[in-house]
């Protein structure tokens, strides 16, 4: 286990290294491998940015996120804009179903609606949003819902784990109920947690994932 | 424990199959002690970058050669005119891109991007502006980074920045500096800590060039 001090100098510089963030003002707090980020930000997206960075530092259990974006007066994108632009690139989009994704925003404020089939495309429409200059905060309200509904095999999920660099499937615990996952266990890191439950979501026939998964700082390293 | 050319292969297969995005393709994987060969056609770009995102990240995979190759519906194929218009209009609203410094030309689909641009990043970001969009049949990267800062590199602080991702295990990859070059080698044991490790090396202060030398092997 690392000491918080170190953990905290760890994460700031790894905060920093992104060129994304130079600039940014992110304050860091440790308490027993538990990671709050503070500061401000200019766009939604480097609020992400410092937290994927934050995430991939060794001896990182968990995160609370407390950055605010905070737009500079100069720049000001009026919600007419914010929406119009939004729209505009979910329309481009070619993975991203036409029409099936509506937005609100209200003082940068979006929050996004609609019914999709993959949990990828809900994923892609709302890094999209987080992408636009203007937006301040993001609400997922999408829901996933498909025509067809296959049986959800537990061993075609279990297999796609395996063949994962990042796994070693012994610590993962599959439970299917219906069209819904659960994942339980343990794993080493956030990365692994997130990203097992991004493959769960693809298993044919599943709507919802619960992600049980624990993080053990403590597990053996992986490589 | 090593997989067979036929065991990795059917796991390419599968993964490929796994994607919502590429279920319905018909991509030809042949397998060589590691080194997987994607064939076949596509119906976009986004698909062909995704089938090769996708193989990345199976243990034991090597390296990956994309010979996939695009074959647009009909009602997909726009005019050269129109994808430079929406492939302009889609940098300029991205805010990491720096557009003015870069200059775009399509010719049959294919996006062809020049300039100098300060970090890779601003390259990635430019990719993932243009990879959805209808039409586009592959980009051709002309683009150089010129680092801003003349800072001279730091060998260290590039080590630093490796060792503190739980993604790698620094202590068997090596940095070497040469002028504005990182030369990363050593072992990985996959095709995305490989990336990882030179998207970090990228992301160092004065850096204009990375040599990813490393090796994946997977045991």
């Amino acid at each position: 286990m690392r000491s918080n001090d170190i953990l905290q100098k760890e994460i700031q510089e790894a905060i920093k290294f992104e060129p994304l963030l130079h600039a940014a003002e992110i304050g860091v707090i440790v308490k027993e491998g538990v990671v709050t980020l503070t500061g401000n930000v200019d766009l939604l997206v480097k609020k992400a940015e410092a937290l994927h960075a934050a995430k991939k530092v060794k001896g990182v259990a968990a995160i609370v996120d407390e950055i605010q974006v905070i737009l500079e007066k100069t720049s000001y994108t009026t919600d007419q804009e914010i929406a119009t632009q939004i729209v505009t690139k979910l329309k481009e989009n070619q993975v991203i179903p036409k029409n099936a994704v509506g937005i609100i925003v209200e003082k940068g404020c979006v929050t996004a609606e609609g019914i999709l089939p993959w949990n990828f495309q809900r994923e892609l429409a709302l890094e999209l949003i987080r992408n636009q200059k203007g937006v301040r905060e993001l609400t997922n309200n999408i829901k996933l819902k498909r025509e067809v509904y296959d049986q959800v095999e537990k061993e075609l999920l279990a297999k796609a784990l395996q063949r994962h660099w990042a796994f070693d499937t012994d610590e993962i615990d599959i439970e299917v109920a219906g069209a819904t996952v659960q994942l339980s266990g343990t794993v080493g890191s956030i990365f692994q947690k997130e990203e097992a439950e991004k493959i769960a979501y693809k298993t044919p026939g599943v709507i919802k994932v619960i992600n049980h998964l624990k993080v053990n700082l403590e597990q053996p390293y992986l490589c | 424990m090593k997989k067979s050319n036929d065991v990795l292969r059917k796991e390419v297969i599968e993964a490929i199959k796994w994607e919502p995005i590429l279920s319905s393709n018909e991509i030809d994987v042949s397998v060589d002690d590691g080194i997987v060969t994607l064939g076949g056609t596509v119906d976009n770009y986004t698909q062909k970058k995704e089938a090769e995102q996708v193989v990345k990240n199976i243990a034991g995979v090597k390296a990956v050669v994309d010979d996939v190759k695009v074959d647009l519906y009909f009602s997909a194929i726009k005019s050269d005119t129109d994808i430079a218009a929406s492939v302009t209009k889609a940098l300029r609203e991205n805010w990491a891109v720096p557009y003015h410094s870069l200059k775009v030309t399509v010719e049959n689909g294919w996006v062809t991007l020049e300039g100098i641009l300060h970090w890779n990043f601003q390259r990635k970001a430019a990719d993932n502006a243009i990879r959805y969009l209808d039409g586009v049949r592959g980009v051709i990267d002309k683009i150089k980074i010129e680092a801003e800062i003349k800072n001279e590199l730091e060998k260290e602080f590039v080590e630093k920045a490796l060792r503190r991702s739980w993604l790698l295990d620094i202590d068997n990859i090596r940095v070497r500096v040469d002028d504005k070059t990182i030369i990363l080698s050593g072992i990985v044991s996959s095709l995305f800590q490989k990336e990882e490790a030179e998207r970090i090396a990228w992301n160092t202060p004065g850096v204009c060039f990375v040599n990813n030398e490393l090796l994946v092997e997977f045991d």
